[in-house]
């Protein structure tokens, strides 16, 4: 980097790894078929409980993902 | 029929005062196409749900949970995940897009792969899938006008009332751009889904106390299709997957990154926007659930939400009416305003081979797109039906776009050979496949025609990013592109402002 090119943030590859990894539990969650043919399996009970729980999960993940990130302000 | 009438007018005069009381001259193209990149959070998040969300959630998809159970629901995990992806995406979409005054998608992607064809590529296709949502949302407003008019008027005539009603609406569209949009959507965001949840939690509330409830509906109702069942076993990981990325890939949805302040301005949009989505979305789906047995509903799923407003009372149908239309005027206004600003900045500013800088060339464009659709609209009001079909098959073609987009924005590799062929072969093999087999693929086990193009379309992007050689200056290029969004001044140091610092446009609301 020149000695006069704007100074850099990156976040800790921690965190960033993190990050995409709450991003990828999130994916698999809603996506991996077998958890939907297992829960959402004529029960009532379990399969809502399935959408509004998991849906719940990942509202939560997105808060977290922001905490872990905490970017600041923009200009 | 004055209540129903007069709510709808009522809120229609409310978006234009607003309007017009935050109305500003003297924009350029690129104002008028992105609102100056000058909104906060708040506004961003409600432009972003009353983009995502349109009014026929509260028909069709509300439609598909009454007539099929929980698979309704499948809305509420693909939008959850691309809050998800909105999070990612903020940053290199915003910096590329203040830094380089990008106005579309088709524009980035243009300056990612430094190629004409890619941008007219991903325009193009962009255009055409998106063009069948609009006329469906000039449609879905049927059933508002018919039901608002408490029996006078019929379902045939209320259809081009409902044209009629969003065409005028457009006036303003055409007018502000992205701005008045973004404005608008805050009124009609407040109207559709907290108004909306707030009117669907007090139908569910009634249905529950007036002997319905989600122990009556059969246990079908209650399973999301496994192996061996007849639409496949991996049916509805195809909706959620082909609604994830496809999401992303409509015009008017990705632009509204471009009217944020910011990448930390989107993040934060992003977290508001998660628990409305959520809330909204599961509220529809268990208000369609639990109306399943209501009388009638079986045989009009698609009019479950005015069928319940209905057995509650006149004011409950008024508000019902009045939240469909808030939720479609943010839809349809931002895909017209989208593709009209894209035709012009990607078609029109191509063929003349220079940056669009008059506002007037989007307001010509938006406006033929309006006059276009309403043409369409009125032309095959008596014989659409289907529309979450429909939805269906511009989601296929529209997701085609997302390998070039995503791995684009977080891939150096890629290159424009592989984002032009990429594109080219998943939109030729998902719409000849959606052709063929309008639901679901035999022998796939359920796999969509969306998906199995995305298939198709991953393959050749990713063979052609090895295969096809990458000239040494395009990779430095391409090596700068993304430096530059780790690139960033210090948060808060309180130095003077980039000259691409955008000036802050947003009201004081």
């Amino acid at each position: 980097m020149p000695p006069d090119a704007p100074p850099t943030r990156r976040r800790p590859p921690r965190t960033q790894r993190a990050m995409v990894a709450i991003g990828v539990l999130d994916a698999v969650v809603l996506l991996f078929p077998p958890i939907q043919w297992w829960l959402a399996d004529g029960n009532a009970t379990i399969s809502l409980a399935y959408f509004l729980l998991a849906g719940l999960a990942v509202v939560l993940s997105v808060a977290l993902i922001h905490h872990l990130d905490a970017g600041g302000e923009d200009r | 029929m004055v209540l129903g009438y007069g709510g709808v007018a009522l809120l229609f005069v409310v978006i234009v005062v607003v309007l017009e009381r935050t109305k500003r001259s003297g924009e350029t193209f690129s104002q008028y196409a992105t609102a100056a990149r000058s909104f906060g959070p708040w506004f961003s998040m409600m432009a972003f749900v009353n983009t995502w969300y349109p009014g026929t959630m509260f028909i069709s998809f509300a439609g598909l949970a009454a007539a099929s159970g929980v698979i309704g629901f499948y809305f509420v995990p693909y939008s959850l995940l691309a809050v998800v992806l909105m999070y990612f995406l903020a940053r290199p979409v915003h910096v590329w897009g203040r830094e380089h005054d990008l106005r579309s998608q088709a524009d980035l992607l243009g300056l990612r792969y430094s190629s004409t064809t890619v941008r007219v590529v991903a325009a193009i296709i962009g255009i055409v899938a998106s063009f069948p949502w609009i006329v469906l949302g000039m449609q879905s407003l049927t059933l508002v006008f018919s039901y608002l008019s408490f029996g006078r008027v019929d379902a045939s005539d209320a259809v081009y009332i409902g044209i009629a009603v969003i065409v005028l609406r457009q006036l303003w569209t055409v007018r502000m751009g992205a701005r008045g949009l973004v404005i608008s959507d805050m009124v009609q965001g407040l109207v559709a889904y907290v108004l909306g949840t707030l009117l669907l939690l007090g139908m569910v509330t009634w249905l529950l106390t007036n002997g319905h409830g989600f122990g009556r509906p059969e246990e079908s109702f209650f399973t999301i299709p496994g192996p061996g069942s007849a639409t496949g076993a991996l049916y509805y990981f195809s909706l959620v997957l082909t609604g994830t990325l496809g999401g992303w890939c409509w015009p008017d949805i990705f632009v509204r990154l471009f009217a944020s302040k910011g990448p930390e301005t989107i993040k934060r949009a992003a977290v508001r926007a998660a628990p409305l989505m959520f809330v909204f979305g599961s509220a529809i789906c268990l208000m369609a659930i639990a109306a399943s047995t209501l009388p009638g509903v079986a045989e009009a799923p698609d009019a479950v939400f005015f069928l319940v407003a209905d057995a509650i009372g006149p004011v409950a149908v008024t508000i019902a009416g009045v939240c469909v239309v808030a939720a479609t005027m943010g839809n349809v206004g931002a895909n017209l305003q989208a593709l009209g600003a894209q035709t012009a900045n990607d078609i029109v500013g191509v063929i003349r081979r220079r940056r669009i800088d008059s506002p007037r060339v989007g307001q010509v464009a938006v406006a033929l797109f309006v006059l276009l659709s309403a043409i369409f609209a009125v032309s095959t009001a008596r014989t659409s039906s289907g529309l979450v079909e429909l939805a269906m098959i511009s989601y296929a073609g529209i997701s085609q776009l997302a390998p070039t987009l995503f791995l684009g924005i977080f891939w150096r590799r890629g290159n424009a050979t592989a984002a032009t062929v990429s594109m080219i072969g998943g939109f030729l093999t998902a719409a000849i496949l959606q052709w063929q087999y309008p639901t679901s693929i035999p022998g796939l086990e359920g796999l969509t025609a969306g998906v199995v193009g995305l298939i198709v379309n991953l393959a050749l992007y990713v063979a052609c990013a090895y295969l096809v050689p990458t000239p040494e200056a395009e990779r430095r290029r391409v090596d700068e592109l993304f430096a530059s969004v780790d690139a960033e001044s210090p948060a808060g140091a309180g130095g003077p402002p980039s000259p691409s610092a955008s000036p802050n446009l947003e009201p004081a609301l």
